[in-house]
């Protein structure tokens, strides 16, 4: 494994936090209807070194893709600091945030619904290129276009044709030669192999990993799958409605997971290893509805090591040990 | 079918000898024979010269009475779909406030106030007409907004204007095409509606509603003369909602 | 594993409840007829757990529709075959014979919980209604039967949540209740077509283990249609690898997991990323899967097999027994041995 060597941090959030529903219209107001405020992500703070792969994994509604958006400002942030190579990047103005795409860059889930149907590959690829001026000549153009296509595994004779020409493996290679267009330096990867089958995840898993290596990409990889993210991260992000709860390397959190909640999420996930033991009790209830209110830990309902405090306050990250944050009082 | 309308239109004054407006008075009221294939009228104009004219008029009214609508409509409901909030609440109550009066009474309404020129019916019509295009597009365009390419253009920086007109625009003009293709049909109809009613093409210019309205005292012994515009009305009708359907198949990307 | 597996031999001794020989379904496309499910035999045993595994494509949803006859008519038509449960050919049937049979000796569950719920209806009056269909029950006691499966299912107070509505319910909740509505006539074998891929993964967690502990209470026997090789792993007996419409390979769980029989089923286990670090390569399978309306010659896999040999370019299906209940639909001898 290539070693991340310096540890100059590419990308440092604090203090993140994005709620919806906070504007409220004037009719609704004036019928005394309360606000509906939906806190995606509370208060999330992690950092991201050079080259590295940080696994952001929870299950749906824990905000992990809403936090992806954010850092590509696709939503505005209610709260809270991003730092993009020491820049403070929610204070830049439209040229730097323009300036700021070509070094930031998303892949999206559905390979279906994430490219243009009417935009030939050519013109999708070329277009990045073009508006944000990188390539001096038409035959450069050509040129860079052919040479994307390559380096993500596509026939460059197929430069021209349309998506449906592809299959969903292939719409994804063409997504991620999209983002690698600008040249960035950090991708956020939202579910990129989420839609695909086994087999073609296999390959974009891959080849991911690959680019990553050879261009020395920084990557925050979002998923639900426990494996496929121990599989390409260095360090992993356990998500639970709106908090990171537990943040570790990949290896320690596999092997020594502290929190009570990325404990059961590890233990529930079905090993395809017909003789390996799977726990006894499954997690109970279900999770609580992403509007409520709830006072204390956000896990506590769910919880069976939770304390008396755990109903009152909310635990902040504590480091029970070097590299190994956990949200928990039991660490404190 | 298209080319047969457009060939009448654009060489009709070559396939007949004769003028389409010029009386004369020793030829009314001929039944359809040789000489005139559609008969006369009670002025002895030949039925098929005025019906080929017609289709000059009609095709032309027609095509741009849903040209503006079109692209008004379309303008208004791209602006209205993605921008959102206060902009779309704007538009979309004045839609609806022009859906809540009935479509002839605005017309006749502007009609009646302007006066009957040619002009005049471009304007009343594109007033009414360009709502439904505008509902259209904007029900796309909030589809269209949500989908992750739209999303990825945002993350490449992309203006907004290049987002809608490039990316977003291209994905939801089919539907607005394919109802322009029907709206052809509608506002011929109510071209012809007018002109029978009197408030739409003036006479003597030969206008299909016109001549149907003006046989309308002859109907029972020169049947012809509403008969053949009539005809041809239809056939119009026809031809340009088989192209609806034919144009929705053929803009659709891929197989 | 979630299920305790019944020792291969005693299965030869268990009764057979289905019997699935050469079931094959065809769908019109405008590419031609597409072999959904070609020639596909299967053999269920009562009180077992029988997984179907494979990819999209593969043809495992069609052939747990084709069982209750679920196809789509005009596009799609089952060609040949039979299915035996308990001395009747369900193929022979008619529609209206095939529906008494469902739900009431057959259910199945599917894939979208958020989907396959009546919006407009309240959920107790759907977990009542297949009460009342088939058996002609007073309202009044359809009404405690449902209060009574929802209870069985892990709904809390049922009676407060009969009258709710889908949309009140979460995507577990509702699988709960699909399930409910599924068992409500006690069917001796229930069909579930990737009941969780939809799920988180702590919820699927719930309900497969609700599935395996009524299976077990109730004696039903169940076909897991899949693709998650982790599902069918923790909670089948026996296991059906399908590739392409065609089963390539059958057999008890874990024999199959420990020594694959076939290069498609160690080619899959191989790309799944489970517990692998990115040290080690997952070796993803090569190429796409094959065009269904035009299929490999020969051996459908072959294009993409690390294993080909000149004589699986004209190869004919056929599975064979290796070992004990242990089938392979490949015909490389060294690859079987090694």
């Amino acid at each position: 494994m290539k070693s991340v060597g310096s540890s100059d941090r590419i990308l440092e959030v604090r203090g993140l936090s994005k709620s919806f529903g906070n504007k409220q219209h004037l009719l609704a107001y004036l019928r005394g209807k309360k606000r509906s405020v939906l806190n995606a992500v509370t208060d999330v703070s992690f950092w991201i070194r050079r080259g590295e792969t940080l696994g952001l994994v929870g299950e749906s509604g824990c905000g992990k893709s809403t936090l992806g958006k954010c850092l590509m400002r696709l939503h505005e942030p209610t709260a809270g600091r991003i730092f993009f190579q020491d820049q403070d990047i929610l204070a830049f103005s439209k040229n730097e945030q323009q300036q700021l795409y070509t070094q930031m860059q998303m892949i999206f889930q559905d390979p279906y619904s994430s490219l243009n149907p009417r935009m030939s590959v050519f013109r999708m690829l070329a277009e990045a290129m073009k508006v944000h001026a990188i390539c001096r000549s038409k035959k450069e153009m050509n040129n860079r276009v052919e040479e994307l296509m390559e380096k993500v595994g596509l026939a460059p004779r197929l430069k021209h044709q349309l998506p449906y020409a592809f299959s969903g493996g292939q719409r994804q290679r063409i997504s991620i030669a999209r983002a690698l267009s600008v040249n960035p330096d950090f991708i956020v990867a939202d579910e990129p192999t989420s839609a695909l089958d086994v087999s073609i995840q296999a390959q974009i898993l891959n080849l991911l990993i690959q680019l990553q290596d050879e261009m020395n990409l920084t990557y925050l990889f979002i998923s639900h799958d426990l494996s496929v993210v121990r599989y390409i991260s260095h360090r992993i992000a356990v998500m639970y409605l709106g908090q990171i709860v537990e943040l570790a390397d990949a290896d320690t959190l596999f092997s020594t997971p502290l929190h009570p909640y990325a404990k059961a999420l590890l233990a529930a996930v079905p090993l395809p290893d017909p003789q390996s033991k799977s726990s006894t009790e499954a997690i109970a209830g279900d999770l609580p509805h992403p509007g409520d209110n709830i006072t204390g830990c956000r896990f506590h309902s769910r919880c069976d090591a939770a304390l008396d405090i755990c109903a009152h306050a909310d635990p902040d990250m504590y480091l029970p040990a070097s590299g190994h944050a956990v949200r928990c009082f039991l660490y404190k | 079918m298209l080319g047969v309308l457009l060939a009448a239109a654009l060489f009709c004054p070559y396939l007949t000898a004769f003028d389409p407006l010029k009386v004369e008075l020793d030829q009314v009221l001929q039944p359809p024979g040789r000489g005139h294939l559609m008969g006369t009228d009670n002025f002895g104009r030949d039925i098929l010269t005025r019906v080929l004219y017609g289709a000059r008029v009609d095709l032309k009214i027609g095509f741009l009475c849903v040209l503006f609508p079109f692209i008004i409509g379309t303008i208004a409901g791209c602006i209205s779909g993605y921008f959102g909030g206060f902009v779309d609440t704007l538009i979309m109550r004045t839609v609806d406030v022009v859906y809540a009066f009935p479509f002839y009474v605005i017309i006749i309404a502007i009609v009646g106030l302007l006066g009957t020129e040619t002009r005049n019916i471009y304007i009343a019509i594109t007033v009414v007409a360009w709502v439904t295009f505008a509902r259209i597009v904007r029900g796309e365009v909030l589809v269209c907004k949500q989908s992750e390419y739209v999303l990825a253009a945002r993350a490449l920086g992309y203006a907004k204007s290049r987002i809608i007109f490039r990316h977003v625009l291209p994905n939801v003009i089919t539907p607005a095409i394919v109802f322009s293709m029907s709206d052809i049909v509608l506002t011929i109809l109510a071209i012809t509606s007018l002109s029978f009613l009197g408030l739409g093409i003036q006479p003597p210019t030969p206008e299909w509603g016109l001549m149907v309205a003006e046989g309308r005292m002859f109907i029972i012994d020169a049947w012809w003369i509403s008969l053949f515009p009539g005809l041809a009305i239809v056939f119009t009708g026809i031809t340009f909602t088989l192209l609806a359907d034919g144009i929705d198949d053929l803009l659709r990307p891929g197989a | 594993m979630i299920c305790s597996a019944p020792a291969p031999k005693l299965i030869k001794q268990m009764s057979i409840i289905l019997d699935i020989q050469g079931l094959s379904t065809v769908f019109e496309s405008k590419n031609g007829p597409v072999k959904a499910v070609d020639d596909v035999s299967i053999t269920l045993f009562r009180g077992e757990q029988f997984g179907l595994v494979g990819e999209s494509g593969s043809g495992k949803s069609a052939t747990c529709r084709s069982i209750i006859q679920l196809i789509p008519s005009p596009p799609g038509k089952i060609v040949s075959g039979s299915i035996l449960f308990e001395g009747h050919d369900l193929l022979k049937m008619s529609r209206r014979e095939i529906r008494a049979f469902r739900g009431a000796e057959i259910s199945m569950i599917f894939q979208d919980p958020m989907t396959s719920l009546n919006p407009v209806m309240s959920i107790g009056y759907q977990v009542a209604e297949s009460l009342r269909e088939h058996k002609k029950i007073s309202r009044r006691n359809a009404r405690e039967e449902a209060l009574r499966l929802l209870r069985l299912v892990g709904v809390y107070d049922p009676e407060k949540r009969f009258s709710d509505y889908p949309h009140n319910f979460s995507g577990g909740m509702r699988q709960r209740v699909l399930i409910a509505m599924a068992l409500a006539l006690k069917p001796k074998i229930l069909l579930a077509d990737e009941p969780t891929t939809a799920l988180d993964v702590t919820i699927q967690d719930q309900i497969l283990k609700l599935i395996a502990s009524l299976q077990k209470e109730f004696d039903i026997s169940v076909i897991l249609v899949s693709h998650d090789l982790g599902v069918i792993a923790q909670t089948c007996h026996r296991i059906a690898v399908m590739y392409a419409g065609q089963i390539v390979e059958v057999g008890h769980t874990i024999p199959v997991f420990n020594k694959p029989l076939h290069p498609y089923t160690q080619a899959l286990m191989q790309s799944i990323p489970q517990g692998v670090r990115r040290t080690h390569t997952i070796s993803a399978i090569k190429g796409a899967p094959p065009y269904l309306a035009k299929p490999p010659e020969g051996c459908r896999f072959h294009p993409r097999c690390s294993y080909v040999q000149d004589a699986c370019r004209n190869s004919t299906y056929a599975l064979r027994e290796i070992e004990n209940g242990h089938f392979t639909a490949c015909i490389n001898e060294g690859f079987i041995q090694r």
